[in-house]
């Protein structure tokens, strides 16, 4: 998005490769549950599900400017009411992922209208206790089955939860696209969180913009737990409401690049990787969340731009290892 | 004909310190206004009652006959008022097209038809060789010319130029004042906020002076520079304390 005039100037040259690479990522990512053994379905899934996860936080913390600390609330409204529409009320699952979207946007934007208001942490206290508050309702209350959390109804088809997560992540990142990279909607929410008395001053409505994105970010973190819910079976407030949540969307969009478009996918992946083969390494152990949270540090520290900022306006080949050596000296920031 | 913009009464006061005391005033429709006075005389404070930041304490705000006060900025921006920042304030990580985009989406409905629109003014305005560069790479001067552009790209009727002469050099001080010209000669209402003297002295029909929140003269600028009670308030204070 940083540099539009140029991508505009001159389409024909790197559009050939792009769509052939386009191409063969959509028929691996299609092809992938009939080439891999179930395990590795399993964590395509999840890199999936948090590519979009991080995709959504980055529509209302990157490309808007305003950081959401409770955004896995909304994956978690949407984890339980998937679960109670099916168990309770007999929803079919997409009639539970539907509504799920549906009421964390609505909740966003109830939350949103009197917070976004306000410039300053108001907004990410706000979300943070919405989150909180969330938590401790579903861990008292009843119909979620309190701490011990619910079951949902059985459906053991890896496969299928790999092609909806597939489905459900790709609209995220084919909804920021065309609404952010390339309308002006997304421009408006730029101009927001570069300069939102200016932009209001040129006619931009910003509560409402920033009010409609919040609610566009909560939307699909709704879907995605619904989705996530039915597919381990069995969720409690820890597992779908816990911080945690939240902390790795963040976490993948800082690493990957805030307000970028490949950035949140690219954190995904590498937060899935290194978190599992960690995992792999040391089993159940909370000490993969002690490096990944030194990553992080390193990341806001020296390379604030994130991955993509990293590579943006690359010049020097990186298997040079001179010139590599001397790119990286002067991108990172000492 | 009714005027542009009329003020009854406008009053304003932050925290006991009264920024705007009564003020009315009138700007003709076509005319160039300038508005001049010490810091702190309450111009800025003006231009952000007239602009919707905050909701002046007392009095009333009329655009073309209708009162405006009370309404948010952005619904003042689409009534047809475009303002610059006495401090350049652009949008840093965006190119010089697209921040003046921005202004154009309140006629254009897709990127390129703002795109498209932005052009054309960076053209009218000297910036079209600036386009593609990010805001950061931009020097002060063409800093404020993107102010200019990108309130023009919401298609005022009337303008608001809040000291867009401050810090330049003589020789760019006499293009903005071209420019401000040419925008003018386009049909467009301009109340300048300015320091420079010379050029508000040649570029305004009518000068107000404002003092202390208040109105203390209004003339043309060959009697203003004369008035007595201006020379005391403003120009005199200058030439003593400031050189």
């Amino acid at each position: 998005m940083t540099t539009p005039v140029a991508e505009v100037q001159s389409p024909a040259r790197s559009a050939v490769p792009r769509w052939t690479a386009g191409a063969l990522l959509a028929a691996a990512l299609l092809l992938l549950p009939f080439t891999v053994s179930s395990f590795w379905i399993r964590i395509a899934t999840e890199v999936l599900l948090w590519a979009g996860l991080a995709q959504s936080w980055n529509i209302i913390g990157g490309y808007t400017g305003y950081l959401s600390f409770g955004h896995g609330a909304f994956f978690g409204l949407g984890a339980y009411v998937t679960g109670i529409g099916m168990t309770v009320l007999g929803w079919p699952f997409a009639v539970g992922l539907v509504v799920s979207g549906v009421l964390a946007a609505a909740l966003a934007a109830a939350i949103g209208y009197p917070t976004l208001r306000l410039r300053g942490a108001y907004f990410a206290i706000a979300t943070w206790a919405f989150g909180e508050m969330l938590r401790q309702a579903a861990t008292v209350l009843e119909v979620t089955g309190g701490a011990f959390g619910m079951r949902l109804p059985a459906f053991l088809n890896l496969p299928f939860f790999y092609y909806v997560t597939l489905g459900v992540s790709t609209l995220v990142y084919l909804t920021t696209y065309l609404l952010l990279e390339r309308s002006p909607f997304g421009y408006k929410l730029l101009a927001i969180r570069e300069h939102e008395e200016a932009a209001e001053m040129v006619g931009v409505n910003t509560v409402a913009v920033k009010v409609n994105a919040f609610a566009l970010s909560a939307f699909f973190p709704g879907v995605l737990g619904g989705i996530y819910a039915y597919w381990l079976t069995y969720i409690h407030p820890d597992s779908v409401l816990g911080g945690i949540i939240t902390d790795l969307m963040v976490v993948m969009v800082f690493l990957g690049g805030m307000g970028t478009f490949w950035g949140p996918l690219l954190g995904a992946f590498l937060v899935q990787l290194v978190s599992r083969s960690l995992w792999l390494v040391w089993g159940e152990s909370t000490l993969y969340l002690v490096i990944i949270g030194a990553a992080i540090c390193i990341v806001v520290l020296f390379m604030p731009g994130g991955i993509v900022g990293l590579l943006e306006g690359r010049r020097a080949p990186l298997l040079a290892p001179r010139a590599a050596w001397r790119w990286w000296r002067e991108r990172v920031r000492w | 004909m009714t005027p542009v913009l009329e003020t009854q009464n406008l009053t304003k006061s932050f925290g006991g310190i009264l920024a705007l005391d009564g003020l009315s005033l009138t700007v003709p429709t076509g005319a160039i206004v300038g508005l001049i006075g010490p810091n702190g005389s309450g111009k800025t404070t003006f231009f952000n009652l007239v602009t919707g930041v905050y909701p002046p304490d007392r009095g009333q705000v009329r655009f073309r006959g209708r009162i405006i006060t009370g309404l948010r900025p952005h619904r003042i921006a689409r009534l047809g008022i475009g303002r610059t920042f006495q401090i350049p304030a652009p949008f840093v990580k965006m190119t010089v097209l697209d921040n003046v985009a921005v202004g154009a989406f309140i006629h254009a409905g897709t990127l390129a038809a703002a795109r498209r629109a932005a052009a054309e003014i960076l053209e009218f305005v000297g910036l079209a060789a600036r386009a593609s560069e990010l805001v950061s790479q931009v020097t002060l001067e063409d800093r404020k010319r993107l102010e200019l552009a990108r309130a023009l790209a919401t298609r005022p009727e009337l303008l608001l130029l809040d000291e867009v002469m401050a810090g330049l050099n003589p020789a760019e001080v006499r293009a903005a004042v071209e420019l401000i010209r040419a925008i003018r000669a386009r049909g467009l209402t301009i109340v300048v906020v300015e320091h420079v003297m010379d050029a508000i002295l040649s570029l305004c029909e009518r000068i107000v002076v404002l003092d202390g929140g208040r109105k203390i003269a209004e003339d043309v600028p060959e009697r203003i520079v004369a008035n007595e009670a201006v020379i005391r308030a403003y120009l005199g204070e200058r030439r003593s304390a400031a050189r």
